[in-house]
């Protein structure tokens, strides 16, 4: 009966494994006819995606040029298409936005002049509570060290007035 | 209970005294964040300072819409000009129409003004229909197709309006639908701009 299952459960895997086999092929064969078809993005979308997204959308609210449908966005990548084309640079792109519409269209406002705030507000604000934990803790771990200093002593003095202390004492006579 | 009465009082006022500092510095900052947001709700958001007041205006020269010409904003030197980018689907452009067509035909027949409109985003058809409709403006307007002018002179939407000095420099900007009170300030500021 052993020999049985043992044979079922053998012969079973073998007629499986050309069957699973196929399966990794077909897969294979899947993956490598869909390989073609997946888009290599150019060297000029890679550049206009990177200006793009550093750009706000003019219309809308927190919406980079490049994930923004709005009119003005498109019109906007189309010139950036353009002017990526005619050879300038990420930083000229940007500039002559910067020069017409603001900081504003800047994604991040760059730290200068008031903006550096923005910048230095957070850092300050985490350092200032980073301070005042740490301050408490040291000086609630001093208050904890005393009450215990205090406790301690408290039971060693023999003049302390205190109801346990005197029930030993008591005890004790 | 204590033994050290002197030190403990000593130890609580030095830790009182670092509490109340700390207090201070977080009181502090959260009056500097009210007052931060108290300035900017009496703020317009809308209002959104344009980098080119100050500076020369982009010379375009572009054709003339309905006509077989080309208007270039240099012709117009010596004079204030008044360019305002409108759209025939733009539904706020209706609002300050009237505007516009009023305060035009008072302000130009002294030659000291010339008004242009630029037709941004727009079909001919669309523009005429919407002119047919409201009616046409006593001055030429600029057809801007892609909308590349209004990109240059930094439009966010329209209707936007620039005022431009004798000089050809920008003296001012509105964002909006224009009144008549707007425009004669704007106007003005143009005039004051050497």
């Amino acid at each position: 009966m052993r020999f049985l299952i043992a044979f079922v459960c053998i012969s079973l895997s073998l007629s499986l494994a050309p069957a699973s086999l196929f399966a990794a092929e077909t897969v294979k064969d899947t993956v490598s006819k869909k390989e073609p078809e997946v888009k290599v993005e150019s060297e000029l979308e890679k550049k206009l995606r990177f200006v793009a997204s550093m750009l706000r959308c003019p219309v809308c609210q927190g919406e980079s040029v490049y994930d923004s449908h709005a009119d003005v966005a498109v019109e906007m990548k189309r010139l950036i298409r353009e002017k990526i084309e005619a050879g300038e640079t990420a930083e000229e792109i940007l500039t002559y936005f910067k020069d017409r519409y603001g900081n504003f269209v800047l994604m991040e406002p760059p730290a200068e002049g008031l903006h550096w705030v923005i910048w230095v507000f957070p850092i300050f604000m985490a350092l200032l509570g980073g301070l005042f934990l740490f301050q408490n803790l040291r000086t609630g771990a001093k208050d904890l060290q005393q009450t215990k200093l205090d406790d301690f002593d408290g039971q060693e003095t023999t003049d302390d007035n205190s109801s346990e202390v005197s029930d030993i004492k008591e005890l004790r006579l | 209970m204590t033994t050290h009465p002197q030190t403990t009082k000593a130890q609580k006022a030095e830790t009182q005294k670092t509490v109340a500092w700390w207090q201070f510095a977080l009181i502090g900052v959260m009056i500097m964040m009210f007052i931060l947001f108290a300035a900017g709700l009496g703020r317009d958001s809308k209002f959104i300072p344009s980098p080119l007041i100050g500076k020369p205006a982009y010379d375009f020269n572009l054709k003339q819409l309905g006509a077989e010409k080309q208007i270039k904003l240099s012709d117009y030197k010596g004079k204030i000009v008044v360019l305002n980018f409108w759209a025939s689907w733009c539904v706020t452009c209706r609002e300050e129409h009237h505007v516009l067509l009023e305060s035009s035909k008072a302000v130009q027949p002294s030659g000291k003004v010339q008004f242009i409109g630029v037709n941004s985003k727009d079909t001919d058809k669309a523009a005429f229909g919407f002119m047919d409709k409201r009616g046409h403006f006593p001055y030429p307007s600029v057809i801007d197709r892609q909308g590349r002018l209004a990109l240059e002179y930094g439009v966010y939407g329209m209707p936007e309006t620039f005022f431009i000095n004798k000089n050809g420099v920008i003296a001012a900007k509105h964002i909006g639908a224009l009144t008549h009170k707007i425009l004669a300030d704007k106007l003005k500021q143009a005039e004051a701009l050497q």
